[in-house]
């Protein structure tokens, strides 16, 4: 069932009428409304790559007991040093378990997705349900949270319907409760449940409006044109690359960060609030900057579950110990951050997926915020001008690195690429590409238009557009809505309303 | 305390660190920082700051960093 179909709204709003039917008396069994549609929403969608799904919320479940079972052990044992070797058991043992259920779902995850040997279509959402259930068990590993008790509340916790597809990953300290419905009342967790709140729903239904407008207005329609030059590049030249290349970025981030207003929004529906994934990337000053915008989610799970753990282990330890003696401190952290953002940009190109072109973009990635340490320009220039410049470069920056990721092959990748650069002619930039990409421009460009608009009402007010509506009056918001609304309606690209893009990764 | 702040203003010279306690929520302080503050602290206290301090609440302020110093030294 996708975000995007009829089905989609009557089964959410079948979904909230039931949860906010149930009594007060009985809030702590309303989390079981969303468990039951999450399930049955995944079944829909793909009712025989369940088994992954259920391993994955199972093996997570009982290794997190099991640690902390051990970690309460360790404490019983306390520090004296006639329990030293039962303590060093103990430890062993914890590591063990960890690494054995990391190893299990990383495991399943690379044999499906990266190994010819399945011919099956993917479990959905694979990528974004393991990574935030390893988040979640390395929590627990390191003793900054405690094992989910409650094997119910835990499967909700991984298969929340509306992120399960796409994110946002979501973090067990600030989702779990949520889910659950409990609050903290004199330091002692209550559950209260969620009670329907009209404006928050108006909220979400905002969010989800917004989304369908970005999806339907602006990545369909780009996206129609970036399929048609992607299926025959070779009849185009490098001019048409450039175009499609800028269309890919409407494409991608209406695709993306519209899923991500829907997902955001569905959930708000509930009363639940999601962690935010984007945060107007093309404003970004840097490729720093810009990761720290764009897909926030996965780039905050690899900073704390890859980039510092690597950054603090003894390998790396020793190596930029010597290093510090002959490049100094500074040069040492540089060193150090160097390595550990290559690598991590290359497993963000794995993430996407297999092929040489997601190892290039990683490279691409880690290779610019790497020299971007080096020379200090990741942060805005205090100079209006500098600074728009700056933002100017990392948009094309950010351009440049599509060309991995539209295109079906690297090879393909870099011819395109090449030919953008080596085949532009100006003079063919005229309405004769609108029609050789059968497209209207105007349509495209209205949408864009709005979504400039809206974002530069946020990037200056440094506030969401949906909390700086909430100051209008009623009619007025009516109005947008309907203006919105009617915009979706009219200006979607009828019958060709594709998949989301994030969906297959 | 004052060898701490000491430690954070080498790495960082233009921040209150005395004061400040939203050095991680404000974005005063990036990645890159953090890691030269934790091979500082680590050289300076003979300790080993591991992944999993590595949290806003840790990194706020001085006074969580320090307190964080004096919990590792002790473990």
């Amino acid at each position: 069932m996708s975000f995007t179909s009829i089905a989609y709204l009557l089964f959410t709003a079948g979904c909230a009428v039931i949860y906010y039917l149930i009594p007060r008396r009985a809030a702590r069994y309303q989390y079981f409304v969303l468990l039951i549609f999450s399930y049955v929403f995944y079944l829909l969608n793909g009712p025989a790559l369940i088994f992954f799904l259920l391993f994955t919320t199972f093996s997570t479940f009982f290794a997190a007991r099991l640690l902390d079972r051990l970690e309460d052990g360790l404490k019983q044992l306390g520090r004296g040093a006639e329990n030293k070797a039962r303590r060093k058991e103990i430890r062993k043992k914890k590591k063990a378990v960890f690494i054995l259920c990391l190893v299990l779902n990383f495991g399943v995850l690379f044999f499906l997705k990266y190994l010819d040997v399945w011919t099956w279509a993917l479990p959905l959402g694979i990528s974004f349900y393991t990574f935030q259930s390893m988040g979640y068990l390395i929590d627990v590993y390191w003793g900054r949270t405690r094992a989910e008790q409650h094997p119910t509340r835990f499967m909700l916790f991984v298969s929340f319907f509306p992120q399960i597809l796409q994110g946002p990953i979501g973090r067990y300290e600030r989702l779990m409760l949520q889910l659950a419905g409990e609050t903290e009342v004199d330091g002692k967790m209550v559950c209260t449940g969620h009670r329907l709140d009209l404006v928050q729903v108006e909220h979400g239904a905002q969010r989800m409006l917004w989304g369908y407008f970005l999806k339907f207005v602006i990545a369909d329609r780009a996206g129609a044109a970036v399929s048609l030059v992607n299926s025959n590049y070779l009849e185009y030249s490098g001019t048409y690359y450039a175009v499609t290349a800028l269309l890919y970025a409407a494409q991608l981030y209406g695709d993306f960060a519209g899923g991500m207003d829907v997902v955001i929004g569905t959930a708000e529906i509930f009363g639940i609030h999601l962690d935010e994934n984007f945060k107007r990337p093309y404003f970004s000053c840097s490729i720093t900057d810009f990761w720290h915008r764009w897909h926030i989610t996965l780039g905050t799970w690899m900073k704390d579950y890859v980039f510092y753990p690597m950054t603090v282990s003894s390998w790396m330890r020793k190596l930029t110990k010597g290093a510090k003696k002959h490049i100094g401190r500074k040069g040492a952290a540089i060193l150090q951050a160097t390595i550990a953002n290559i690598l991590v940009f290359l497993l963000v190109g794995i993430w996407h997926g297999k092929g040489g072109k997601y190892l290039v973009y990683g490279l691409y990635n880690g290779v610019i915020i790497s020299l971007e340490a080096l020379l200090g320009t990741a942060h805005p220039s205090q100079n209006r001008v500098l600074h728009l410049l700056q933002v100017l470069v990392t948009f094309i920056l950010v351009t440049i690195s599509w060309y991995w990721d539209f295109p079906t092959t690297l090879s393909q990748s870099n011819y395109m690429l090449t030919h953008a650069f080596t085949d532009f002619h100006l003079n063919e930039i005229t309405g004769q590409i609108f029609v050789d990409l059968h497209f209207t421009p105007g349509i495209l460009a209205f949408g864009c238009l709005v979504l400039m608009v809206k974002s530069l009402l946020e990037e200056i007010r440094q506030k969401s557009i949906f909390e700086q509506m909430d100051a209008l009056p009623r009619p007025a918001r009516w109005a947008v809505y309907y203006g919105v609304m009617f915009s979706v309606l009219i200006f979607q690209n009828n019958g060709l309303a594709s998949g989301f893009i994030y969906a297959q990764f | 305390m004052d060898e701490l702040i000491q430690i954070l203003s080498d790495v960082k010279d233009d921040v209150d660190f005395a004061n400040c306690t939203t050095l991680i929520d404000d974005g005063i302080l990036n990645s890159f920082d953090i890691l030269q503050i934790i091979s500082e602290l680590n050289d300076a206290y003979d300790i080993s700051i591991p992944a999993s301090e590595i949290v806003p609440a840790n990194f706020n302020s001085a006074k969580a960093l320090y307190a964080m110093v004096k919990r590792l030294q002790d473990a």
